[in-house]
């Protein structure tokens, strides 16, 4: 291999090598996430985190998003079950898609996803025009 | 379309080449957005995005958008690399060919693993972006090598910069022939990117990652016109000598008849 083709090669080699090694937002957002804050930002009006919209933007009435290795996610309140659903991590890691099982599927965009935290943000096409951020911290590891 | 290089070429030559590259760009990159929630060509993004990751600490998915970024560049060095390593040995036709079933291939790739193996995990989504990443920074590399940098396909940001300043001097009576022609083009290109994308995300919707095929159909319109072209010509050629020789070997004609009939030949 010519010089200047190893240093090209070496280029694209070094990042594969540390991506390989490196912790996917799969496996650090499997685990139970409660929440802590809930607001709508961007929005035209004052609106209350119950007013629950459909369709696009669904917020589950939940504190506790639980997503589980095998791609499911369970929505508890105060530790009832109100809620299932099948999630994917789409992009780069920056949206997850949660299929829900009368169909209708929202999707989240990750403001923040780290060991600790997650921040999602939703955009509430419809009843809502806006955006709700939620933040969660992380009670259980997947 | 792909045969004639540089100066050479025409500019229905480019006129052609850049419409079919530009419906092929649009489809995938408007199905790499429905499948994936990433484009597949857009570098300005790409780079934007790397640096928010940086500064957001998200060291996965900074590396990531590294890497397609690399993907895309290396695209591009790919479809130069076997231009110029072929074209004196098989010629410009075969050289400028071989980057676009490179395409092809990887294209190919993409639409039969989302058809028949795609289990929508992360790991595939970025494997697949990748390859479409790769993908178009190959055929952005094919057709500006090929055509002097005059036709560019994957993306538009520069394309709309062009075509402002084009308009500019054409609604001002200071455009040329020139201009017109480049007006021309850009708008032809643009034009048909559009199409490509709401061909790309209507096909999409109706056979998932079949949309792939799709812009295999294309890209093999593109590099086949030349090839029936030139087997068009090859079988004329052959016909026109047997028929000289038959001609030639035939005693009773005299030499107006001879003449007459070369003619018809030819």
């Amino acid at each position: 291999m010519e010089g200047n083709m190893r240093k090209l090669f070496y280029l694209l080699l070094i990042p594969i090598l540390v991506i390989s090694c490196a912790e996917s937002p799969e496996q650090i957002l499997e685990g139970d996430w409660l929440t802590i804050h809930q607001e709508f930002i961007k929005t035209d009006q004052i609106t209350r985190m119950d007013a629950q919209p459909t369709g696009e933007g669904i917020l589950p009435e939940a504190d506790t998003w639980q997503f589980a290795k095998n791609k499911t996610v369970i929505f508890y309140k105060e530790g009832k079950v109100v809620g299932t659903g099948n999630w994917k991590l789409k992009g780069r890691g920056h949206v997850v898609q949660i299929e829900f099982p009368n169909g209708q599927y929202s999707k989240y965009q990750l403001k923040k996803l780290t060991d600790e935290k997650l921040v999602i943000l939703v955009d509430m096409k419809k009843e809502v025009r806006g955006i709700a951020k939620i933040e969660f911290e992380k009670v259980t590891k997947g | 379309m792909v045969r004639q290089h540089g100066k050479k070429r025409k500019h229905s030559n480019n006129l052609q080449l850049g419409s079919l590259t530009a419906i092929t760009a649009g489809m995938v990159n408007v199905a790499s957005v429905m499948a994936f929630f990433t484009f597949s060509s857009n570098i300005t993004g790409h780079v934007a995005i790397f640096a928010e990751e940086i500064i957001l600490g998200n060291w996965y998915q900074s590396i990531l958008v590294f890497l397609w970024l690399g993907l895309f560049l290396f695209g591009s060095f790919s479809a130069h690399y076997l231009i110029t390593r072929l074209k004196p040995k098989y010629g410009s036709l075969w050289a400028n060919s071989a980057p676009i079933f490179l395409e092809i291939l990887v294209l190919l790739i993409v639409g039969i693993y989302g058809t028949f193996f795609y289990t929508d995990t992360l790991l595939e989504t970025e494997f697949l972006v990748g390859l479409l990443l790769f993908a178009m920074g190959n055929q952005n590399g094919i057709v500006a090598t090929i055509s002097n940098s005059v036709v560019k396909t994957t993306h538009l940001t520069g394309l709309f910069t062009d075509l402002g300043m084009e308009l500019s001097r054409y609604t001002q009576n200071r455009s040329d022939s020139r201009n017109n022609l480049k007006l021309q083009l850009h708008l032809t290109i643009a034009s048909f990117y559009l199409v490509g994308g709401l061909l790309g995300g209507a096909l999409f919707l109706a056979m998932g990652f079949g949309v792939f095929f799709g812009a295999v159909v294309v890209l093999t319109v593109t590099v086949s016109y030349d090839l029936i072209l030139l087997a068009i010509y090859r079988i004329r050629k052959r016909a026109m000598q047997t028929a000289e020789e038959f001609l030639q070997g035939n005693e009773l004609l005299d030499e107006k008849e001879y003449s007459k009939q070369k003619s018809n030949y030819k």
